[in-house]
């Protein structure tokens, strides 16, 4: 009995070290980002007054907002072309029986064992020599190929969990094969494609290696590059840099926030057997 | 016009010939029960029928047209899962509705359609579920329901009860039939373990084995005459003493069968050592070990009195030998 009070004691404790070792740093850079600048470095960790002239001064700088709407469409398009591509790839790999469609499920997921570092050299080479770099649409491209693996591969686990016989089912009702697949299929796995879209976003909103190396100009940086512009050697300011990575954190936290439930769910309940 | 012809037909996987040269004819509104070992194709050859599965050689015709390349949504049939394959994002009412939406029926239509099914089937209070808030009996009938709404002229079952417990299966069992009554047009083919089921339900039973039509007939024909050792031995509960030696050359034949209910205990030429009981209430079990026939089964009404290795005499009416040949054929002249 008190064993197991004590192992629960514990745990907890281990959890709650976890937690705040993880939570620190996103609470100070919250905090930081409405405190004055000569409060960040010397004051404690409680804020005892505010302010919000690092969130007006980073909106005011004109390449900062470029750099939030390059973000935010390379993140959309990512998002969105790995949904239509995914989904798919997925289900042809799932569903149905071809030459070397096992090879090529494996290839697929042999990409995930090289470190993007080390295919940095060759995108960049292919980029340039495609005359694509300080393009948005090269961003677009190298994000894609960074998240569809993955995504294929998480989708893929879902549709195979999803029982052949209600497709069946549905084509026996007189649905087509891919009749079934949007009519029954897709709307179970919805919350592993939302998970899907929202991940492939997410990759593309914080990648920084690739857009360090792919772009230089000011017009076509992303928010990651545009932060790193904000550590300026001669004007430098914590509270700017914090607010930034506020702004950088928070369509995250957002898209969590909207799509929690779905990506909590768990439909097929109930369909097959008791 | 409903019947089905199935002529010559094959169905392999790669280099595993699962169904082979299958001939069947099953009439306008009959209800026909598939039987036979697990892994004997009974379920592959409903899909098949279906259109689920291509056939790789052979002919099946529905209504007198060939179907071999109709798509299932086309052969006027509905199909009732093991597993039930409720769509589990629909409710009851959009489960049903599903194929005559699928057919852009009006709305006042799959309404009316619907409802009709659901009264039948005593599952209007469920409409505006879902199915995970159903029990096991109630995702059935919603199961059948979907499958009457589409007015099918073949109506295909596998194994729709083996997820009901006992008495669920009983009361469902005799929806199905009640079904039946009220479907005459409708042809029915039935995939099932159970013999009771077969038994009671069929008009005929198609025992397959291996891949290969055993025997078709009626259930009593079945039962009475079985064509093969295999029918013999597989239909009926418990089944039916088979022996073969010495004891079967006695009695004209390399092979005999008796059935349980068909040995007369206590008279007779031969004498019995009593191993076993097993009281079922109506009915007991009494497993007798003879010195050259081997271990028997005897069914007797009531309760069975006689003590464990009592050797007790029996014997059977020589008309309810059934005979066999050396290749397990039923001999039909004694
Ligand atoms: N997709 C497949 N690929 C290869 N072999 C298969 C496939 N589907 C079924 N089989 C084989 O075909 C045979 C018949 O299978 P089927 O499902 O028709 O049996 P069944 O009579 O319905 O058995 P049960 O009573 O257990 O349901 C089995 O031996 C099975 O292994
Ligand atoms: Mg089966």
């Amino acid at each position: 009995m008190t064993d197991n009070r004590l192992r629960d004691g514990l745990l907890d404790a281990v959890t709650l070290v976890a937690l705040i070792l993880v939570l620190l740093p996103i609470i100070w850079v919250f905090i930081a980002s409405i405190r004055p600048d000569a409060d960040i470095m010397t004051g404690g960790l409680i804020p005892t007054r505010f302010t919000v002239e690092h969130f007006l001064a980073i909106f005011a700088r004109s390449d900062f907002l470029v750099a939030l709407r390059n973000s935010l469409i390379v993140g959309v398009v990512v998002s969105i072309c790995t949904v239509l591509i995914a989904v798919p790839a997925s289900y042809s790999l799932s569903r149905f029986t071809y030459l070397g469609r096992d090879f090529m499920g494996f290839l697929i997921l042999a990409t995930q064992m090289l470190p993007a570092v080390a295919v940095l050299v060759p995108i960049v080479v292919l980029i340039r020599s495609l005359g694509l770099t300080n393009t948005l649409t090269a961003l677009t491209f190298t994000h894609l190929a960074l998240g569809l693996p993955i995504a294929v591969w998480m989708l893929k686990g879902y549709i195979d969990a999803v029982p052949r016989e209600l497709e069946e089912a549905s084509i026996i009702d007189g649905s087509t094969q891919l009749g079934a697949m949007f009519r029954i299929t897709l709307p179970l796995i919805r919350p592993a494609v939302i998970a899907v879209g929202t991940f492939a976003f997410v990759l593309s909103w914080g990648e920084f290696l690739l857009a360090l190396a792919l772009i230089s100009k000011t017009e076509v940086k992303t928010l990651p590059l545009a932060l790193q512009t904000l550590f300026d050697p001669y004007s430098f300011s914590w509270g700017e840099v914090m607010a930034g990575g506020v702004v950088i954190a928070v369509p995250t936290v957002v898209l969590f926030l909207l799509f929690r439930n779905q990506l909590v769910g768990g439909l097929t309940a109930g369909g097959i057997k008791g | 016009m409903s019947d089905i012809k199935v002529s010559n037909l094959r169905k392999s996987y790669g280099a595993v010939e699962v169904l082979r040269d299958i001939n069947l004819d099953i009439g306008s509104g009959e209800f026909v029960i598939f039987v036979g070992p697990s892994g004997c194709g009974k379920s592959t050859l409903l899909r098949c029928i279906s259109g689920l599965e291509s056939i790789t050689s052979g002919r099946l015709e529905i209504g007198g047209k060939v179907v071999n390349q109709v798509p299932p949504s086309k052969r006027g049939i509905a199909m009732v899962f093991q597993s039930y394959a409720l769509y589990p994002h629909m409710n009851v009412r959009d489960n049903m509705g599903y194929s005559l939406r699928l057919r852009r029926a009006s709305r006042a239509e799959t309404e009316a359609r619907v409802n009709e099914a659901a009264a039948k089937l005593q599952l209007q209070p469920y409409l505006d579920r879902f199915p995970r808030e159903l029990s096991g009996g109630q995702r059935q009938r919603v199961a059948i329901g979907r499958a009457i709404v589409r007015d099918p002229a073949v109506f295909l079952f596998d194994e729709p009860l083996s997820n009901l417990d006992a008495a669920l299966r009983v009361a469902t069992r005799l929806e199905i039939a009640a079904l039946k009554e009220t479907l005459p047009q409708t042809t029915m083919i039935y995939v099932t373990h159970d013999q009771v089921e077969a038994m009671t339900l069929a008009d005929r039973i198609v025992v397959l084995n291996a891949g290969r039509v055993e025997q078709v007939g009626t259930p009593e024909e079945l039962y009475e005459a079985p064509g093969s050792l295999f029918v013999a031995g597989f239909i009926g509960s418990p089944s039916m003493n088979i022996i073969s030696g010495a004891f079967a050359e006695g009695l004209g034949a390399p092979t005999i069968g008796i059935r349980p209910e068909d040995v007369i205990l206590g008279e007779g030429p031969y004498q019995g050592r009593v191993t076993h009981k097993e009281y079922l209430g109506a009915d007991s079990f009494v497993y007798l070990d003879e010195p050259v026939a081997g271990r028997l089964t005897a069914r007797v009404p009531g309760k069975a009195d006689y003590p464990d290795g009592t050797t007790m005499a029996f014997g059977f009416q020589p008309a309810k030998i059934h005979r066999f040949d050396a290749t397990g054929k039923r001999l039909t002249t004694a």
